[in-house]
């Protein structure tokens, strides 16, 4: 079966800038040689700290941060688009079946616009309905669905709270029936109460629309709630990818075992986070040699500070690590 | 010994709307070597009740002729801003989410620091900046002795708020009030700055006023715990009565809203509703429109009283006799 | 954090500036003062070219009407015949006599000369005499009536402005929003451009571009290239505005999610970012309205500008220097009065809308 989503060495770098006219500009990697294959219909975590790269590769695989080296490729139920070489009309295409959700619900929505013309914009500037009323009507459908008030859609979206915005933005990110999305810590932002009822839209639209979403978050309660599988970012790498159950039971990467150390427990009798993981993760200028995790690693030996460790494939389990306790 | 003790703690904010009120009798005391926790999601005034301890709310902030906040007798609301400086760094001390907006950006951090004990502590030049130093090295940043003099923005988000920290602590304040503190940082970082928070508490026997969202950190870290809904405490207890056996309504809820790494099956329940606005509070119970154990004719009618349901817990909710 | 209702930003806009008084007596006078030129041809009882002069009354001062005299009162106002003499005894001057026993009444909504409004002809005016003709604020040394002249004036001083700012509004959008959505080497040649233009000071500028209108061209021509030369050189600064706002607006979330929407360049510059600028541009434009009528009367004055018989404030004050008239023909210097009323009533209305819009100002 191939998969729906396949990416393939993928490096994408970020300009540094000239220190002045006369010197070269300088690239850094945020997303080193990734290998990635997302089968249709799975909710996949992508689980980082900041510096992991893991919006960089959302953004990617949304085509809007263009990348120089791999290939992302999509198979959609109408055919396939290559992301290497997007046409005008396969960009339309491709427009219309992968969205995003973003993070931050005030500056995501134009603070100018009602929610009837913000929710209705992708119908509109990508010619998918015929008529004004077809798309109003659209519109009120979507927005049922994620319970908004039909009676105030002529509003703006200061008018609105937080929870209220992300569910403008699901809308709208839904109303052109995709069927790739990525949230990118599209619950962040939120109170936890509200977060829950999020979550809850997520998941219920997901199963009605069959839709594939790609979930990045640093929240790893949240991701233990809500994803299949989890692919857990370091460096611009990933270190280690899994279906839920074995990446938060049994957890193979010293990077994974220490991030799991280090989320406080709710139970209050089981005080959990005494041993932490000591220093920082490095700078993304100064990307050292060899395993991307050497510096914090309690299991490093002089190997890992040469030759960089690939991910390797036990069943359904990949990690990238050469000291695994089997 | 009690540090600090607020007592109905009630403050009305002048807005064009009229008085709004915020904070709705809040009374509490944080003791030596205790740390505090105040758990409550946006609109709960969490923030505003720490504000209140060094009068650092906005101009429009109106306080109650009742309110008071007690330190070593004396009541600080009555001090004037000349009055009010060693309370502002030295007696207390706050530390806050965003490290980057605590450094000024122009200014070096060693700067800040050593100004901020030349204020409060009249110490020479050389005096100060040792401190600094040694108050850095402390928080565990490397190399003190140079990094001292960059600017904040060459610092890591880990890294300030170990500065911050280290600004925050090197005028040997009695009190800590860390807002939000780790909610900015990575979860590992969060682990480190957390366990450094609690040695110095030990070391300093300091008292702590933690203020977050996040009820499994307040599960970690604090003694006690205060829950706060719209400028109402709605459950007080120790960490282990509010987050193993929670009576109010509203703390169960949130506790059923979170999603647990250790429970991953967990259905997550969302709390139906909003926070209402300012200006809609309610009469009677502030939860009422959100509470699935609502009480009709009695939650909407009177606000409900303290009770003590067990040993130093308490709670405010209709559905508790006494 | 809780959140309180949020009035739209133009109904806040309005009540604060409803608040200041200063500001409202302002816009009264403003638009007082804008009716006066665009109704001028009715209110003006002669022509104000020299179609219309006087040849009786050359140099004339004011005449104002009266009710009452020796002879009598009268509801309807009156003016005295003159007579103009020149004998022995003046020393062969022109001098005018005043004949107290003719009077000359004034009547009101009196046929007159024809002009065009809205492309409809007309012939009433609002007021005018029986016998003779009625300068209110005397002529000039042709004959020209001055009053119909400055209604006039202030209509051309109006229009050349609005002009020139069309102009200036139309390449500021284009110049700064294609260099602040794109940025990069389009930014840097643009930036340039306009960089250059800002650092040559305007009033040589200015008379330097006014100076090469070859005598050839009609009035209108002469229109026309004085109102651009004020939007050209004008243009820079709110360019530059809108540029740094289009460049850190573009970054903003909401751009990416309507970029990801498919939607065109073309339309997310003008649905989403322009409307955050329009109130800008708004306040921009009143408080540096005056500015340009400045720059226009100031070249005229100096006879680079406008020249007769299309007459502004500027080419009117330009017959005003001679030290002859300063010593006895003062009612030439009444158009200052109202060009100073003009500017000073955009200022404080300027004023006023940038207070109220505001929002960091502490409100008294």
């Amino acid at each position: 079966m191939s998969s729906f989503i396949k990416v393939n060495n993928l490096d994408v770098q970020y300009s540094r800038g000239r220190r002045s006219l006369f010197e070269k500009e300088e690239f850094f990697k945020a997303v080193d040689n990734v290998n990635l294959s997302i089968n249709k219909g799975k909710i996949v975590g992508l689980v980082g700290e900041s510096g992991s790269g893991k919006s960089t590769l959302g953004r990617a695989l949304l085509g809007a941060k263009e990348f120089h080296h791999g290939s992302i490729h999509y198979n959609f139920e109408e055919g396939s688009i290559d992301l290497s070489n997007l046409s005008k009309k396969n960009l339309r295409d491709f427009r219309s079946k992968v969205q995003l959700i973003f993070q931050d619900p005030y500056n995501s929505l134009s603070p100018r616009m009602t929610v009837r013309d913000i929710i209705a914009e992708p119908l509109e500037s990508l010619g998918m309905t015929k008529s004004k009323s077809e798309t109003d009507n659209r519109v009120i459908e979507i927005a049922q669905k994620c319970q908004l008030n039909i009676n105030h859609l002529n509003r703006f979206p200061h008018s609105f709270s937080g929870g209220q915005r992300q569910r403008i933005s699901i809308a709208r990110s839904l109303i052109a029936q995709p069927e790739f999305i990525v949230a990118d810590e599209s619950v962040a932002a939120l109170d936890v109460s509200i977060q829950a009822g999020i979550l809850q839209l997520l998941k219920s639209i997901q199963n009605e629309m069959g839709l594939t979403i790609m979930f990045i978050s640093h929240d790893l309660s949240v991701i233990s709630n809500f994803c299949d599988e989890v692919a857990v970012m370091y460096l611009g790498k990933i270190v280690e990818y899994a279906p839920k159950n074995e990446i938060f039971l049994t957890p193979k990467h010293p990077y994974t075992q220490a991030l799991l150390n280090a989320v406080p427990s709710i139970n209050p009798h089981k005080k959990n986070i005494q041993k932490t993981l000591e220093g920082e993760i490095p700078s993304i200028y100064d990307r050292p040699q060899g395993c991307v995790f050497q510096s914090r690693c309690s299991k490093v030996t002089d190997q890992c500070r040469q030759n960089e460790p690939s991910l390797k494939k036990f069943h359904n389990h990949e990690v990238a690590c050469i000291n695994l306790d089997d | 010994m009690t540090l600090v003790k607020l007592e109905n703690l009630k403050i009305h904010f002048d807005t064009d709307e009229g008085q709004l009120l915020a904070l709705d009798d809040v009374s509490f005391n944080v003791d030596q070597g205790e740390i505090l926790g105040i758990a409550g999601e946006s609109g709960s005034g969490k923030s505003i009740t720490a504000k209140s301890l060094m009068q650092l709310n906005d101009e429009n902030a109106i306080y109650d002729q009742n309110s008071r906040v007690l330190y070593e007798n004396q009541n600080l609301l009555e001090l004037d801003d000349e009055k009010m400086i060693p309370y502002r760094g030295k007696i207390f001390s706050m530390v806050f989410q965003e490290p980057m907006a605590s450094f000024a950006p122009a200014i070096r951090i060693g700067d800040q620091m050593i100004e901020q004990l030349q204020i409060h502590e009249q110490l020479s030049d050389e005096a100060a900046r040792q401190r600094s130093i040694e108050a850095l090295t402390s928080v565990g940043i490397p190399n003190a002795k140079n990094l001292i003099d960059q600017y904040s923005y060459e610092f890591s988000g880990g890294m300030r708020q170990r500065a911050m920290i280290a600004m925050a602590l090197s005028t040997n304040p009695k009190l800590l009030i860390a807002d939000e503190p780790t909610t900015a940082l990575d979860v590992t970082i969060q682990a480190q700055i957390i366990n450094l928070i609690k040695k110095e508490v030990q070391d300093r026997n300091m008292g702590v006023i933690f203020i977050t969202h996040d009820l499994a950190l307040l599960a970690q870290t604090a003694d006690r715990i205060l829950i706060m809904y719209m400028g109402k405490i709605v459950e007080s207890g120790t960490v282990y009565q509010v987050l193993t056996n929670p009576q109010h309504p509203y703390t169960k809820a949130l506790i059923e809203s979170s999603p647990n790494i250790e429970n991953f099956q967990k259905k997550l329940l969302p709390i139906g509703g909003e926070v209402p606005l300012l200006k809609d509070r309610p009469q009677g119970c502030v939860f009422q429109n959100r509470c699935s154990q609502f009480i009709n004719n009695k939650c909407d009618k009177e606000s409900p009283l303290i009770k003590e349901i067990e040993d130093n817990h308490f709670i405010s909710c209709h559905l508790h006799h006494e | 954090m809780s959140r309180t209702e949020i009035l739209s930003q133009k109904q806040l806009v309005f009540q604060r500036f409803k608040k200041n008084k200063s500001a409202k007596i302002a816009t009264f006078f403003l638009f007082f003062l804008i009716s006066l030129g665009i109704f001028s041809d009715f209110l003006s009882p002669y022509k104000p070219t020299i179609a219309g002069a006087d040849k009786d009354y050359i140099n004339g001062a004011p005449q104002i009407p009266r009710f009452w005299d020796e002879n009598g009162f009268s509801i309807r106002p009156f003016l005295y015949s003159t007579e103009r003499t020149r004998s022995i005894e003046t020393n062969f001057r022109w001098v005018e006599t005043v004949n107290k026993e003719e009077r000359r009444y004034v009547y009101f909504f009196v046929k007159g000369w024809e002009y065009t409004f809205l492309g409809i002809t007309f012939d009433r005016h609002l007021f005018g005499v029986d016998k003779g003709q009625i300068h209110i604020f005397g002529t000039d040394d042709t004959g020209k009536d001055i009053f119909s002249r400055t209604l006039k004036a202030i209509f051309i001083s109006l229009a050349v402005g609005l002009l020139g700012l069309v102009i200036k509004l139309f390449m500021s959008l284009l110049v700064g929003g294609l260099a602040g959505y794109f940025g990069g080497w389009v930014d840097s040649i643009l930036s340039a451009i306009t960089d250059a233009i800002r650092t040559i000071p305007p009033i040589p500028l200015f008379m330097a571009l006014a100076a090469f209108i070859p005598d050839t061209w009609s009035a209108e021509m002469r229109f026309f290239y004085i109102a651009t030369i004020l939007g050209l050189v004008d243009f820079p600064t709110l360019a530059r505005r809108l540029r740094t706002h289009l460049l850190s607006e573009r970054n903003q979330e909401y751009i990416l999610a309507a970029q990801l929407c498919g939607t065109s360049t073309f339309k997310i510059i003008y649905k989403h970012l322009l409307p955050s600028f329009t109130s800008y541009i708004i306040v921009d434009t009143l408080i540096n309205f005056p500015y340009m009528i400045l720059a226009e009367t100031s070249l005229s004055f100096i006879g680079l500008g406008l020249q007769d018989p299309v007459n502004s404030i500027g080419v009117m004050l330009e017959n005003a220097t001679k030290t002859d008239v300063l010593l006895n023909y003062q009612w030439y210097y009444i158009p200052t009065l109202f060009f100073i009323a003009l500017v000073m009533a955009f200022v404080y209305v300027g004023d006023g809308i940038r207070d109220a819009a505001d929002p960091y100002r502490v409100q008294k």
